[in-house]
């Protein structure tokens, strides 16, 4: 769009900076596996994983305004759609992969159509509904989903001609490679679309969004849909690498998380969420041998920093970012 | 039958109490606070340790159980919610982490155990031929005469027209003397109040644990949709319905989707009437 | 000339309050109309109407041959209605370009390939007075200058008809004699229709052929500037009350 106006994307010298940054990122994170232990590797995995799924939920929250408490709902549903296709009908990963993402997307039309009739704190409270709906459903149909007991007997993903993804070194890297893939998609929407400016649109003025011919009930809908897309293809990953599943991994608090790790980083900065959801689930880590407390602490963490800083870490990152700039400028 | 309708009854008239609180906040502040699950547990262990430990009487009991949540939700609003008026998302979330908080502090303090308490009235009468412990229909006897008071509250007294004032415009009331930041504090004890007394009246019934808030909190929500904003009697029939229907639901569907019937009640009324089933959602 | 619009038995209940009773208007093709009336007339319900913002209780709308009352806002703006809110609305973090281009291709899927024409933005940037600062953020903008993006906005959808609500409300002299410059422009160059909701006078005797005067959600008179002003009922009802304040200032 107005493309004469437009310099080249790298001449922004705070572009080129975070290109750079994002590319050591990334270089950095592919020699993970080459200098750490196993446990570094699993942890960085989860990471990633939930580095895409709070990227995916910055599309609907941070960049469309609709906050939902069901992320994690959606990345529980393609868990265990990709568990039953392929344990249970014997599909192969590869076809159960794009299976699962279709399911997610017809899911959140279907829920999404009349939730979304609802604006603001109406909407995030049914969702809230809707992601304790969803695991009670997991957690009741012991039949299809092993219910309390868990789900169990997916396997990682057939080889690929001579990439076998049985060793979690691979896996890692089939995760980063989707993770790479999932942001440059999310960038492409946010950043550099006519789409994404509408979606920008519906959370500053939906009803001015509206006056002007944006059917906003469709963009809306569309936004929970790609934002639910990409989470179930981030649960399907999940599941092949976690290969058990609980109720408890996808119940409300885990949606809660979501919404923490993308303030935590920042709403609508996309890059933000992906360092909020690394933060966080290294934290998390750090305290996992004592549960109670660390929920704690996460609780208590975010308090702090909606009060601080309700932008989160790129919003503080902006405020050092200016003093400096300040400091600069009068020296 | 009767016994499905009638532990309804009781189970819904607790939602519907904690839920008149959840309204008068929600319709008032525009905040749907989550924290009043929170503040349920405290008042609940409030209430379980004064009379395991003090062995006070049961109205003390609920008392301290009142003032437990009041003093919380009185304190949530002064030093948090209030920083962001206007802003609710934010106000949402910092409720939600407060909700979260205050459960997990529970397990932290007392552990995940959940533990029973006395009936704080002993003995039982019959009911169109089923035994009904006094503590049960304590319940309800509480849950109708409080509703009637808050309702002959917020219409004879002038700290109640203030409110209802304020609950009509935000914006107008301070030009009409109201002084916002008090009818906020007000608001906010009471709904705290509510939910302790809730709290406190349930608890003999079943039992003290620290994830006992989710529940009641979900289905109050509901019910605060469902019996529209800023209506009092909406609330109350909204909550016995609901109470009664989720209790023949799972008498006679499946027990396994009790929790889910109020999600599915929702869903289908908001389909059909987006303001809810009494009311109009304010715009 | 036609009729562009036409309204019949429009009524709108909010709760117990009649906002618009029984209302029967018709609006010209090309023409300049203003609706006046106290505060609380139901002016600005009749605009929410007319775009689908809100439902009327009852009676028709008709555009351009089209009965328009139940559709929403999104396709009323297709049909070529556009409108500015009362209450100054801008994207706060898009640029003035954003929003005007926003508008130009608004109306289109996403999904098509659709071109705009860059100077016909040009031309709107240039009229409304923004070519030199086109990349400047809405939200760092006056509250002059937001309404005026405002309008800038609701012409790149090519609008029919566009509806103005106080569009001159809290503007300096300087200002509503710039903006009434902009308008006849609209109007006459483009062919736009303009009804127009203003409580200053003079932007309506200037520029306006025809006024309806609202009361109470009821149309107590209507016609030409000259016979509005001499029309008894209108001046008991609202030139007593409200005119005279803003004629004074
Ligand atoms: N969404 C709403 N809900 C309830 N009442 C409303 C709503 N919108 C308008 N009203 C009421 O309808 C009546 C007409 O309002 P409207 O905004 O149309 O007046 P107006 O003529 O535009 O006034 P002003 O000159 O102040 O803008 C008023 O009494 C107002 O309080
Ligand atoms: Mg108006």
């Amino acid at each position: 769009m107005g493309l004469k106006n437009k310099k080249p994307f790298l001449y922004n010298k705070s572009n080129l900076v975070s290109v750079i940054a994002l590319v050591v990122v990334f270089v950095a994170l592919c020699f993970i596996p080459v200098v750490y232990s196993t446990y570094i590797i699993y942890v960085a995995t989860l990471a990633i994983l939930y580095a895409m799924l709070t990227a995916s939920y910055d599309l609907l929250f941070g960049y469309t305004g609709q906050l939902s408490f069901a992320q994690a709902a959606f990345f529980g549903l393609g868990a265990y759609c990709t568990g039953i296709l392929t344990v249970n009908l014997g599909i192969n990963f590869w076809l159960s992969l794009p299976l699962t993402v279709i399911f997610a997307l017809i899911m959140a039309v279907i829920i999404g159509s009349p939730a979304l009739r609802l604006r603001g704190a109406y909407f995030a409270v049914t969702t809230f509904f809707l992601a304790h709906f969803v695991y009670l459903v997991f957690l009741n149909s012991r039949d299809i989903t092993g219910g309390p007991l868990g789900f169990r007997g997916i396997t990682r993903p057939e080889p690929l001609g001579p990439i076998n993804f049985n060793s979690d070194v691979v896996y890692y890297y089939l995760v980063l490679l989707a993770a790479v893939l999932v942001l440059l998609l999310l960038y492409a929407i946010c950043h550099r679309s006519e789409l994404g400016k509408r979606f920008i649109a519906i959370h500053e003025d939906q009803d001015l969004a509206e006056s002007l011919g944006i059917n906003t009930a469709f963009y809306k809908v569309l936004s929970f849909s790609i934002s639910a897309g990409i989470a179930g293809f981030t649960g399907a990953l999940f599941a092949h690498f976690f290969l058990l599943l609980h109720p408890q991994q996808f119940a409300w608090f885990q949606s809660e998380m979501v919404v923490i790790m993308t303030i935590v980083g920042g709403a609508g900065t996309l890059i933000g969420p992906v360092i909020g959801a690394a933060v966080v689930t290294f934290v998390l880590e750090f305290f996992r041998y004592a549960p109670e407390f660390r929920f704690v602490i996460w609780a208590i963490a975010l308090i702090v920093i909606l009060v601080i800083e309700p932008k989160g870490l790129m919003g503080i990152a902006k405020r050092i970012g200016g003093s400096i700039g300040k400091l600069r400028r009068a020296s | 039958m009767e016994i499905y309708i009638l532990n309804g009854l009781i189970l819904g008239s607790i939602y519907a109490l904690i839920a008149l609180g959840l309204n008068l906040i929600w319709s008032i502040t525009d905040i749907p606070d989550f924290s009043q699950g929170g503040i349920y547990v405290f008042a609940a262990y409030a209430a379980f340790f004064s009379v395991s430990l003090f062995n006070v009487p049961g109205i003390v009991a609920i008392l301290i159980a009142a003032l437990t949540g009041a003093i919380l939700a009185f304190c949530f609003e002064k030093f948090l919610y209030r920083r962001w008026r206007g802003n609710i998302p934010i106000q949402l979330l910092c409720a939600i982490a407060l909700f979260f908080l205050l459960a997990n502090l529970a397990i932290f303090f007392w552990t995940a155990k959940s533990w029973n308490m006395d009936h704080y009235i002993v003995g039982k009468a019959t009911i169109m031929g089923i035994g009904v412990s006094y503590q049960r229909l304590l319940v309800i006897a509480m849950v109708i005469v409080l509703f009637v008071a808050i309702n002959l509250f917020l219409k004879r007294t002038k700290t109640g027209k203030a409110i209802r004032a304020a609950a009509q415009d935000l914006e107008v009331a301070p030009w009409m003397g109201i002084d916002t930041d008090k009818v906020f504090s007000i608001i906010f004890a009471m709904g705290g109040a509510l939910s302790g007394i809730a709290a406190a009246l349930i608890t003999p019934v079943f039992t003290v644990y620290p994830m006992m808030g989710e529940l009641p909190l979900l289905k109050a929500l509901v019910v605060v949709i469902l019996g529209g904003f800023g209506s009092v009697g909406g609330t109350l029939v909204a909550g016995l319905g609901l109470g009664v229907l989720e209790s023949l639901g799972a008498g006679y569907i499946s027990s396994d989707y009790q929790h889910g019937f109020a999600f599915l009640i929702l869903m289908i009324v908001l389909a059909f009437r987006p303001q809810g089933l009494f009311g109009l959602r304010r715009e | 000339m036609t009729d562009i619009l036409e309204a019949k038995g429009l009524k709108k209940y909010f709760g117990g309050i009649t906002a618009v009773d029984n209302l029967d208007f018709t609006i010209r093709e090309g023409s300049r109309t203003a609706i006046i009336g106290p505060n609380g007339a139901g002016k600005t319900t009749i605009f929410n109407i007319i775009t689908g913002d809100l439902r009327p209780s009852a009676g028709s709308i008709t555009f351009m041959g089209e009965r328009i009352e139940r559709l929403k806002p999104s396709t009323t703006a297709k049909k070529g209605i556009a409108r500015t809110f009362q209450v100054v609305r801008v994207f706060n973090n898009l640029s003035i370009y954003e929003h005007v281009v926003m508008g130009a291709v608004a109306k289109e899927s996403v999904f098509s390939t659709r071109s705009y024409d860059n100077e016909e933005i040009d031309r709107i940037l240039e009229l409304t007075g923004f070519a030199d600062e086109k990349d400047k953020l809405a939200g760092n903008l006056t509250g002059a200058r937001q309404k005026q993006l405002c309008l800038a906005t609701a012409l790149a959808t090519k609008p029919k008809m566009l509806l103005l609500d106080e569009l001159m409300a809290g503007l300096t002299i300087t200002e509503i004699n710039r903006s009434l410059e902009i308008l006849r422009k609209i109007n006459e160059d483009m062919g736009i229709t303009l009804a127009i909701i203003e409580h200053v006078m003079r932007v309506i005797t200037g520029l306006c052929e025809k006024i309806i005067v609202l009361d109470h959600g009821r149309k107590i008179a209507e016609g030409k500037p000259k016979e509005i002003w001499e029309n008894e009922k209108v001046i008991e009802a609202y030139l007593g009350k409200e005119a005279l304040d803003h004629v004074g200032s």
